[in-house]
């Protein structure tokens, strides 16, 4: 059975991930560089504005790497400028990489309301392999973070756990067999799994996860409609727009209105409820041939 | 992240797997809530390490040696030298060092049973977020121990986070089943149906509480056993099962015996269950009872609500505004105490019994209102619902005694007797 790691560098051969660095040391640039490996398209950036530039053609799959400090010199203050990247594009996985000094702790703080999804300690976890773990549990956190907050309390546990690894594989661009693997499952008890824990089927719930990651990045104020389609992974404006028509009635426009995520996660929530209410087929009487390992 | 399935497991153990249990909450970063709950470098000290942990647990046993720099064991005991730190947890916390230092020789075990000790610490010190964030590392670096996995859902449960609970909870359960842990097993299905019961899904909980009942009696543990017949009392009056609950009841009380602490529990959950089935005049009797010995707030405040409930059945109506009087005293001066809305709730009941409406529908909609915060969401759609009824001025959920066969013989000869007036006077 494969692992983990095995599973994503399978799918995520079709699917390349852009990581991007704005970090003045070569040495750790190309240690990040050697970290990401096949898995990531390496692109150093060198200033903010280059980082914006970048961000709003970016699929959701794309991380970042950033020194989460002023440059200068004495006791460096956080960048404002990264303040204002989270805030013009909260969706993205940004991950800072600095040292943490005992007396830091509100610095850590601060990053978290900025939205910060991880850090990359200096002189302690900033080994190749030790990064290489950071940017791979980083994938899919922040729709994770946005899925647990949205979902209600009577979903179970069980639902749960299958929703997160859900998003985790949506936002990198796997199907329901990466799901499966990631779970070490077969695609036949996965279908199970799912219509014991009254979810849509495997293929279903993955579209719901690629409909909320594009809900998710069309509530970044820095990117367009196009930009989103592009990201993730539609040929065109036009095959986004009728996904979203399909899943949630709405334009991008109506739907950027309402708050994306928030009426993509009502509508999604609408449907585990229909599931579990029986009024809709939580599995498929046969396993379609394209579902069966 | 998903704690791999074990090599060994058999195809017949395979459908025992259970989805990955959740790690992660809403926060940010992960850990991020120690340093919400330890200020300082302490609090720094405690997050850095937990990283450290759970960075090396998520590593396959060949790629942990390169993890972490060579200098790092160093720069972290001299920050913990002058970070002001309890012995309890400083011994732990340089344990853990060590995975600085050789991860690729530190042994899970090891790394467990130091996470373990200082989540016990914050246990203590009341650190919630702290314990279950290193109970949880514990449970990860030995991912075979159901014991460990039951504690964090315990923990997950204290701290009102039930899906991750839940989560955890079941992981005990397939872990139980297959290292043979029974104890954790019978225990994890016992708190599994309380999450379930919470959340309204009263028939799951019953099914749950059957599986750990017969696991406990095929094991012979007597304990574990009485915790699943006293929950199944519970459940099973919710149900409406009455008969079934006061068969548990019995079964309990059999094990229990005199001087077990839980009796006055089980005396509490059998009024309650009585209550349920309509029959307010056996109930208020045990309740009566059990009032003056009652220490715990929490307790009483249950107690009283079913008192209340119990007087509004049989028509006191003194005795239902005292009762009720002192459950909203006590909810008024500490919102937080468990039961509230149950409490609450059984007044409302009380009140819409009397057909007091304006009181049933205040009361039920503050019942509703707590159990809403609180993900009681059982609690909270039945005052919804008594609070609707109560508009209308209906009464909700009017249970019949169906417990004749219960009661000793000759009050059934009595009851006969005087119910006919032919047989009232019998001829010769």
């Amino acid at each position: 059975m494969a692992t983990k790691k095995e599973t994503k560098r399978r799918f995520l051969k079709t699917a390349p991930r852009p990581l991007f660095v704005l970090y003045p040391e070569l040495e750790l640039q190309d240690r990040i560089r050697r970290a990401g490996g096949r898995d990531f398209q390496f692109q150093n950036v060198y200033e903010w504005e280059m980082l914006h530039e970048a961000l709003r053609e970016a699929p959701p799959a794309a991380l970042v790497v950033v020194d989460p400090y002023e440059t200068g010199n004495g006791r460096k203050p956080l960048s404002g400028q990264l303040e204002k990247l989270m805030k013009t594009f909260p969706s993205t996985t940004v991950l800072a990489m600095m040292e943490v000094r005992p007396e830091r702790g509100d610095d850590l703080r601060t990053l978290s309301s900025w939205g910060i999804t991880d850090i990359i300690t200096l002189g302690e976890d900033d080994t190749q392999e030790g990064i290489a773990r950071r940017l791979d549990a980083a994938q899919g956190r922040p729709l994770q973070r946005l899925l647990q907050r949205s979902l209600p309390e009577d979903v179970s546990g069980h639902a749960r756990s299958i929703v997160v690894a859900a998003a985790e594989v949506a936002a990198s661009g796997g199907q329901g067999r990466e799901l499966a693997e990631l779970l070490h499952l077969s695609m036949r008890t996965l279908l199970r799994w799912c219509e014991r824990a009254e979810l849509p089927p495997p293929r279903r719930l993955l579209a719901w996860m690629r409909i909320l990651l594009a809900a998710e990045l069309l509530d970044d104020p820095g990117r367009t409609v196009l930009s989103v389609a592009f990201a993730c992974g539609y040929a065109s404006d036009s095959s986004l727009r009728r996904a979203l028509a399909d899943f949630l009635k709405r334009s991008p426009t109506e739907l950027r209105d309402e708050g994306a995520f928030n009426v993509a996660s009502a509508a999604f929530l609408h449907e585990l409820q229909l599931v579990k209410e029986g009024k809709m087929v939580a599995r498929r009487k046969s396993v379609p041939a394209s579902e069966k390992k | 992240m998903p704690i791999k399935p074990s090599k060994a497991s058999s195809a017949r153990k395979r459908r025992w797997n259970a989805p990955p249990p959740l790690t992660r909450g809403t926060e940010t970063i992960e850990g991020e809530e120690i340093l919400d709950e330890v200020e300082g470098s302490a609090g720094v000290l405690l997050w850095q390490t937990i990283r450290n942990v759970s960075l090396w647990t998520a590593t396959e046993g060949k790629s942990r040696g390169e993890l972490f720099v060579g200098t790092a064991a160093e720069q972290r005991r001299k920050a913990a030298k002058k970070a002001k730190l309890e012995s309890a947890v400083r011994e732990p916390l340089e344990a853990l060092s060590q995975l600085l230092e050789s991860p690729g020789g530190i042994r899970p075990r090891e790394v467990a049973a130091a996470s373990t000790r200082i989540a016990e610490w914050a246990l203590e010190r009341e650190l919630p977020a702290t314990a279950q964030i290193y109970m949880q590392a514990a449970a990860l670096a030995t991912p075979r121990s159901a014991e460990l996995a039951l504690r964090v859902g315990l923990i997950s449960r204290s701290r009102r986070q039930f899906a991750r609970a839940e989560s955890w909870f079941r992981q005990a359960i397939t872990l139980g089943r297959q290292t043979g842990a029974w104890p954790a097993y019978t225990l994890s299905y016992v708190e599994l149906s309380e999450l379930q019961a919470r959340r309204g899904s009263v028939g799951e909980a019953r099914r749950s509480l059957i599986k750990a009942m017969r696991a406990a009696r095929r094991k012979g543990l007597t304990a574990e056993e009485a915790r699943a017949l006293h929950a199944l009392q519970r459940v099973s009056a919710l149900l409406g099962r009455y008969d079934d609950a006061e068969s548990y009841a019995r079964l309990v009380f059999d094990v229990y015996g005199d001087d077990h602490p839980d009796v006055a529990r089980l005396t509490r959950d059998v009024a309650f269950g009585r209550i349920l089935a309509g029959s307010y005049e056996t109930a208020l009797p045990l309740l009566r009872a059990l009032e003056p010995l009652a220490a715990d707030p929490a307790e009483r405040l249950l107690i009283d609500g079913h008192l209340a409930r119990a007087a509004a059945g049989l028509r006191k109506g003194g005795e239902f505004e005292a009762a009720a009087k002192r459950v909203h005293d006590a909810v008024d001066a500490s919102p937080d105490l468990p039961g509230a809305p149950a409490a609450l709730l059984d007044v409302a009941h009380g009140a819409s019994l009397l057909g007091k409406w304006a009181v049933a529908r205040k009361t039920a909609g503050r019942a509703a209102e707590l159990a809403q915060e609180r993900l009681e969401l059982r609690i909270s759609q039945e005052a919804t619902a008594l609070a609707e009824a109560a508009r209308e001025k209906k009464t909700l959920n009017v249970h019949h005694d169906t417990r004749d066969q219960e009661k000793p013989f000759e009050d059934r000869l009595l009851e006969t007797l005087g119910a006919s007036e032919k047989l009232a006077t019998p001829t010769r």
